[in-house]
């Protein structure tokens, strides 16, 4: 039987986001859009009561909260509850590049991640603005926080997935930027909440623009892949 | 008693010629167990390995699931080298594209069988054909889920053993994969084996064999029993118990089978106070042993009462190769206090862990 050639770096990303989805699956997406359609209105007063004065504000807190949880959850499904190079290893075995199937299973975790959040925190969105005049173009921008977003956590929650028996040092990643991403002062800026908070309508980090939280978020995203390679041999 | 003995001259596990793989100060834990416990594993292995078969002998515990995890480059270990074509498998993507890896686990990516050969033939080509090779391609619709563990083994082996000119097979307990037929696997094994492959497998059944020439390693403890010179060559034992009142009928029956060719041990023990006698035979093929001595007991009319394959004979040769090593430190010892005469004649002249030998 003869296959087309094809460049493995490639497959071995195919493959990564291949995994992360048999391990996802749909039935636990769609159980997650549920669960998070469910709770966000029940997030949202919660969110006010503490700490959001305004409605960009509640909107703000409520992506910093549910952001994180559910790429927690969607990382932790795709990585089978397992330290990364554990669940990598059905892929690596056949001589496919570590660190490329784990950039798959980033993508794969980050995009199911945002399919999760997106909708509801949209909705959250529009109702928050009762069809105002700028709704199209705040729900286009939400979608691109949330995506960015997506990709920021997925990548940094995946680095901890990477350390510690059955990859729970991913549990110490959320702890920190639950703690420490909480706040518009230096110690937040390299915890993806803070800035997902800030570009959601929360407070800004330090005065940071929304465009520099954007960029901020996409540093972040690169720093901590490199991060993750320079641990995972190849 | 009768005992047939035929020695060979051992390998040195530092010394091996052509070396194609090779371990220095290895230090490794297996996630063999379940939620990726450890079972067991290897400390401070040294071990160069050459192109052929290659036994080792040992239970998880003894480290051998942590070995083959550490051959197919699943993770770095936590100290030590290993190099397998002077590579390093657990960082080098194109090295692993020529292990074929049988581990503790089944690693297979997709839902269904066809899935996971179809991933698999993505990155080795070769792997399209993998079931068609050795007879499984009726597994091919089923779901992963619902394979039995033989089967999902048998699948994984399939396409460890489709591996793209390989530089080494790691193995643990293949027997396990029985859904594989022996004949298909041995041929498979023999054909890998000469295009000079290493071929590493980690067993807890000394009776393996698999139709090749083979030199069997004894891991205990994570360790090398007898350490530099601690290769056995691997052979199956058949225990032979027979109605003998006197032990003249099994004196007879070890005599004439000490003439037999395809044995290479033969050893017979009365147990007067059963009325019975039992005779050990050892042969690199089981089958043709047991063929060996039904014939040769048709002939002398022995009234053979049962014939089974020594069991757990992982104990003996565990025993037998911690008594030497024990020997061993006692003659290192005697040498350093006494002239170096007595340590000559102390000191094991072959490899001291032979508890059984190959012609």
């Amino acid at each position: 039987m003869m296959l087309p050639t094809r460049p493995l770096g490639l497959v071995a990303f195919a493959l990564g986001a291949r995994l992360a989805w048999q391990n996802i699956g749909m039935r636990r997406l769609i159980l997650g859009l549920c669960l998070l359609g469910l709770a966000l209105p029940g997030v949202a007063p919660i969110a006010q009561l503490f700490a959001a004065h305004s409605i960009d504000e509640t909107v703000g807190v409520a992506f910093g909260v549910a952001m994180p949880l559910v790429a927690f959850a969607v990382v932790r499904a795709a990585t089978g509850g397992e330290r990364l190079d554990r669940a990598l290893v059905a892929i690596t075995r056949l001589g496919a590049s570590r660190r490329l199937a784990a950039v798959g299973l980033i993508a794969c975790a980050a995009l199911c991640s945002f399919v999760v959040v997106a909708p509801p925190l949209t909705a959250a969105l529009a109702l928050a603005h009762r069809g105002g005049p700028d709704l199209a173009s705040d729900a286009l921008r939400s979608g691109l926080v949330l995506l960015l977003g997506s990709f920021a956590y997925s990548t940094l929650l995946v680095l901890g997935a990477s350390a510690w028996k059955k990859g729970r040092a991913a549990w110490l990643v959320l702890l920190l930027d639950y703690l420490l991403g909480d706040g518009a002062t230096a110690i937040s800026a390299p915890f993806p909440r803070a800035h997902v908070t800030s570009l959601g309508g929360g407070d800004a980090l330090m005065s940071l623009s929304q465009k520099g939280s954007s960029v901020a978020l996409v540093l972040l995203t690169l720093v901590t892949l490199l991060w993750l390679f320079s641990r995972l041999p190849d | 008693m009768t005992d047939t003995n035929r020695a060979s001259p051992a390998p040195d596990a530092r010394s091996a010629v052509d070396a194609i793989v090779s371990l220095q100060g290895v230090v490794a834990a297996d996630e063999a167990g379940p939620d990726g416990t450890s079972l067991g594993s290897i400390r401070g292995l040294d071990l160069v390995l050459g192109a052929g078969l290659h036994l080792v002998l040992g239970r998880p515990h003894d480290g051998t699931a942590a070995l083959i995890e550490v051959l197919a480059g699943d993770r770095t270990p936590r100290s030590g080298r290993v190099r397998i074509d002077g590579r390093d498998p657990a960082r080098s993507a194109s090295l692993r594209r020529r292990i074929g890896v049988l581990g503790s686990r089944v690693e297979l990516v997709g839902t269904t069988v066809a899935d996971a050969v179809r991933a698999a033939s993505i990155v080795r080509r070769s792997a399209a054909d993998a079931l068609e090779r050795l007879e499984l391609t009726y597994l091919a619709p089923r779901t992963l889920a619902s394979l039995s563990q033989a089967e999902a083994r048998a699948v994984e082996l399939a396409l460890a053993l489709a591996v793209p000119r390989p530089l080494l097979l790691a193995l643990f307990e293949p027997s396990l994969a029985c859904a594989i037929s022996r004949e298909s696997f041995c041929e498979r094994l023999r054909a890998i084996a000469t295009e000079g492959a290493v071929i590493v497998i980690a067993t807890s059944s000394p009776a393996e064999s698999f139709g090749l020439p083979l030199t069997a390693w004894l891991l205990d403890g994570g360790r090398l029993a007898g350490g530099a010179s601690g290769p056995l060559h691997g052979q199956g034992e058949l225990v032979v118990w027979l109605t003998d009142a006197d032990g003249s009928a099994a004196r007879k029956l070890a005599a004439a089978l000490g003439t037999r060719p395809e044995l290479t041990l033969v050893a017979w023990q009365q147990r007067a106070h059963e009325s019975t006698s039992v005779v050990t035979v050892g042969a690199p093929e089981l089958e043709l042993a047991a063929l060996a001595i039904a014939e040769v007991a048709s002939a002398l009319a022995t009234p053979i009462v049962a014939i089974r394959p020594r069991a757990n004979d992982l104990d003996g040769l565990l025993a037998t190769a911690r008594a030497t090593a024990t020997a061993h430190i006692h003659a290192t010892a005697t040498a350093q206090i006494h002239a170096p005469a007595t340590a000559q004649i102390h000191a094991p002249a072959t490899a001291p862990s032979h508890a059984s030998q190959a012609p």
